[in-house]
């Protein structure tokens, strides 16, 4: 198992005119055997920065330890990827289709010299793990998505890679299937102790397999941490869109608090900038008719139902301030619906409300 | 049917009529005993056929055929393969277009001027021989003996037309998705076994594509041995469409007509299944 040290990894992809920067100065450490996760919008890089891991890109400029180990530096691959122990699930899983699934599976232990009987041993053993041994004899497309994926999965881990790269593996699944999915590569890391990192704009694959998750947005790493407190303490707006769902309101800062429309949010501390963004979870927001006896929950003010929705099992309520701004939302889930234009008492849990200076 | 499809269909249908008018009113002269020899032509069945066939010319030029045909579907193909492969692991587009340009560029002029570009680099005096006079080599003779005639003009052949088999490998590489190439290579193999293991099998599209192209372009060959041969008459490089023209040039139009049923003949029976797979292949998709 490996540590990983990215030091200082800038990328620039040329363009006609001029150069455009994929990666900014992204400094990272993935300690042996830890899981972690990359979080960005597509076109942060994130898929950039695995790619330089794995060998296929180089650094602009920066250099990449594995262990102590340069493998690459300043423009120059010191280890090429074939050398590098790498495990690598694409997001299209890159199976070779015209190789049957055991073949695709076998294909890395056949550049290793070892014994037909090896090769056998190692494929079917990692095949009834991820319980794809009735159908090594078919090819990729007689396989469901599903077991496409395991697939690729499987020829990533048989060759015992110190490093397992996870590059969206799930965005091609059905929705049903990736939950199923996500905890079986996570009993699967655990069972080999393999260095994983995942790369995803999906805050669920983050959540559900990572450890550690690392924000990329522009190219810059922005934000570095457990991603439950990635979620309660986001640094920008953005990252907290990144991470989860979240209502954004544009504020006004005056002395008794922030002000949107006819709602007044508390303010935690003083703030230098008089506009500020107002960021709470859906979770942190309740709508009733009735006050709530609870010092835990602030009112906020009246609002009005504009849209309601239903999703998963509950009611998605999307309400505006009752005066002022009626471009601003906010938006929770409740288990009863509530009727259209109707008015109800906004109230936000005590400590939740982030603000964000623009 | 819908108007606009009957429309659409037009040009070709008018197109395809006046094909078909072209080449059965040459199957038609070649029933006939038309020449400079009977100007009131009438119809004598088979009697044309039996005579040609029966020339030592004819069967010699259809020899020469058959193994320029055959030579070139074989090294074509294999020197399509090779030449792709060296410019599919280019790392440089650039470097790419500029090779791959040079590997085309006989297809793109004229088979008339490759054949005189040869002439000049055939000639025992200032061509090649030239260069292996000055390295101190014995002369080849190319083109001035009887016996390496029709191997030159194989070679002038290979080199004409293996950028077709290049460039239709190469593209059928290409539309290779790239990260199962990237793939591969983190699984450890080398250009080689990618190559072997993964381009080769997944271009079989490219493969049933050059192969046809290559077998009808050299079968109805003409400026090539023509202009190396200085003229129809040169019986160690006759194919069959040079005999075909041959025959016309001395007035003998029944003749020349058969043996251009016969070429169309066998280039039919060999590219249809071909071209039935190919558009089989297409349909499925």
């Amino acid at each position: 198992m490996v540590k990983i040290i990215a030091k200082n990894i800038s990328k620039y992809f040329k363009k006609r005119n001029g150069y455009v920067i994929a990666l900014d100065d992204v400094s990272l450490t993935v300690e042996s055997g830890a899981r972690f996760g990359i979080l960005g919008p597509s076109g942060a890089g994130k898929t950039t920065f695995m790619r330089i891991i794995a060998g296929l890109e180089v650094p602009t400029k920066g250099e990449l330890y594995f262990d102590d180990k340069l493998v690459a530096s300043n423009n120059k691959i010191i280890v090429p990827p074939e050398d590098r122990k790498i495990g690598m699930v694409f997001q299209t899983w890159a199976l070779y289709p015209n190789l049957t699934a055991f073949d695709n599976i076998a294909f890395p232990l056949t550049n290793m010299k070892l014994s037909k009987e090896e090769i056998r041993k190692r494929v079917e053993e990692i095949a009834k793990i991820l319980d794809i041994g009735h159908v090594l004899d078919h090819y990729p497309r007689e396989l469901s998505g599903g077991q496409q994926q395991r697939v690729a999965l499987a020829r990533a881990l048989v060759k015992n890679p110190s490093l397992l790269l996870l590059d969206e593996p799930f965005s091609n699944l059905d929705a049903r299937m990736r939950d199923s999915a996500r905890a079986l590569v996570k009993d699967v890391q655990e069972k080999l102790g393999v260095t994983l990192i995942i790369v995803s704009h999906d805050p669920a694959d983050i959540f559900s397999i990572a450890d550690n998750v690392g924000v990329l947005v522009k190219g810059k790493l922005v934000q570095v941490g457990r991603p439950e407190d990635v979620y309660n303490n986001p640094v920008t707006i953005e990252v907290a869109n990144l991470i989860g769902e979240i209502n954004e309101l544009e504020g006004k800062v005056t002395k008794e608090g922030v002000i949107v429309g006819n709602l007044k949010f508390p303010l935690d501390k003083s703030y230098k900038s008089e506009r500020v963004i107002v960021g709470i979870r859906p979770e942190d927001v309740k709508f009733t008719k009735d006050l709530i006896n609870d010092e835990n929950w602030i009112l906020v003010g009246k609002g009005v139902v504009k849209v309601i929705g239903y999703q998963g099992g509950m009611f998605r309520i999307t309400v505006t301030p009752l005066e002022g701004s009626e471009d601003e939302e906010i938006v929770t889930y409740m288990d009863h619906p509530l009727k259209r234009k109707e008015e109800v008492l906004i109230y936000v849990k005590k400590g939740s409300v982030k603000i964000f200076e623009t | 049917m819908k108007k606009s499809a009957i429309i659409l269909v037009i040009p070709t249908m008018a197109f395809t009529i006046i094909l078909l008018y072209l080449v059965i009113w040459n199957a038609v002269v070649s029933f006939m005993n038309w020449s400079l020899l009977n100007p009131k032509p009438y119809f004598v069945g088979l009697q044309t056929y039996l005579s040609v066939m029966k020339q030592f010319q004819f069967v010699n030029s259809l020899v020469h055929s058959l193994e320029l045909s055959a030579t070139l579907v074989v090294v074509g193909n294999v020197l399509g393969i090779l030449f792709a492969s060296l410019l599919y692991f280019l790392s440089s587009n650039k470097v790419r277009s500029v090779f791959l340009s040079i590997i085309i560029y006989p297809l793109a002029i004229s088979m008339a001027v490759d054949a005189l570009i040869w002439l000049w680099l055939y000639n025992i005096d200032i061509g090649i021989d030239w260069v292996l006079v000055k390295i101190g080599l014995p002369k080849f003779p190319w083109l001035s003996s009887t016996s390496t005639m029709f191997p030159s003009l194989i070679l002038v052949t290979i080199w004409a037309y293996s950028g077709l088999a290049t460039l239709f490998y190469l593209a059928g590489f290409m539309n290779i998705d790239k990260t199962i190439i990237e793939a591969a290579k983190l699984d450890g193999a080398g250009s080689f076994k990618i190559l072997r293991k993964i381009l080769l099998p997944n271009s079989l599209n490219s493969f049933i594509i050059s192969t046809a192209l290559l077998f009808l372009f050299s079968f109805r060959i003409f400026s090539l041995p023509y202009i190396l041969s200085g003229g129809p008459t040169n019986i160690f490089l006759q194919t069959l469409v040079v005999y075909m023209y041959y025959l016309f040039t001395v007035e003998f139009f029944s003749q020349a007509t058969a043996v251009a049923t016969i070429v169309t003949l066998i280039a039919s029976i060999v590219i249809l299944p071909y071209a039935l797979v190919i558009i089989r292949r297409w349909i499925r998709r």
